[in-house]
């Protein structure tokens, strides 16, 4: 079946309120969700600290954080 | 000549317009069920009344051309209810809905007065975060910027389209799409309580830069 955009959007949605709720408000430019619904770039609007960023990739194991 | 002809050859005092829509006709629109309407009563608008979020709602017109590489995108955007999960104002490669589209820059709404701006691709949607300060009942000025390489939303209480921004500018990298030539404003279709929203849009603007 078809994955449609809006369970992307949902998805994405989702990262979005994590890291808003986990230290990152403000800090995040934009995600990216491909169609097998895995959340494949978080691209941040400055670099992060290496703790910040194990923080993000101790949740999202499979993404690249930009 | 077409409209669309006239359009895309329609020139503006300091901006080369691509196309203006100022929503006075609804000639090259379809309209998919009624929660859409165009110059309803002569009021030159774009309006979305109780737009469902778990129903097709939609109307589409083909704009003549391709946007360009690079382009600045100007529209008038006044939430008239809290906004649900919508899409006020896309471009898109094809008519169909926004939940099934393969590629289009999409302005969404979702939950509270916020905003923001995706791309759907064949293979991913990209999201940026959302602009949660938009008041109902005010008109606001969203301007979106693509500059070959990031694709940016401002918005703005002021008509110039510079003065009194709302939040901050977002962004999302540009896929360098070459086919979108489809102006749609559409609901969401993927379930949701069925809760109405409502907008205006005018003075729709594509603006070669």
């Amino acid at each position: 079946m078809k994955i449609q955009n809006e369970k992307l959007m949902d998805i994405a949605d989702q990262t979005l309120k994590w890291l808003n709720e986990n230290g990152f408000k403000d800090l995040v430019a934009n995600v990216t969700v491909n169609r097998d619904l895995t959340v494949k770039e978080i691209k941040m609007k400055k670099t992060l600290t290496i703790k910040q960023k194990k923080i993000i990739t101790d949740k999202f194991l499979k993404t690249k954080v930009k | 000549m077409s409209l669309n002809v006239i359009n895309a050859f329609q020139k503006f005092a300091g901006d080369s317009a691509l196309f203006d829509e100022n929503y006075e006709s609804t000639d090259g629109w379809t309209f998919v069920r009624t929660e859409f309407s165009i110059n309803a009563s002569g009021n030159g608008l774009l309006l979305a009344t109780n737009v469902p979020d778990n129903a097709l709602a939609q109307c589409y017109k083909d704009i003549g051309f391709n946007l360009p590489s690079t382009y600045t995108l100007k529209i008038e955007y006044k939430p008239t209810s809290t906004p649900n999960n919508i899409y006020p104002c896309s471009f898109t490669e094809t008519s169909t809905q926004i939940n099934s589209q393969e590629k289009g820059v999409i302005i969404r709404t979702n939950g509270g007065t916020t905003i923001n701006i995706a791309t759907v691709s064949s293979g991913s949607v990209t999201q940026a975060s959302f602009i949660t300060s938009l008041v109902v009942d005010t008109q606001y000025y969203v301007k979106i910027v693509n500059d070959d390489s990031n694709i940016s939303l401002s918005v703005f209480t002021g008509s110039d389209y510079e003065t009194g921004q709302v939040g901050s500018t977002i962004s999302v990298t540009d896929p360098n799409f070459t086919t979108l030539d489809t102006l749609q404003h559409c609901g969401r279709t993927d379930g949701g309580g069925g809760t109405g929203t409502s907008f205006a849009i005018n003075n729709v603007s594509v603006i070669e830069s």
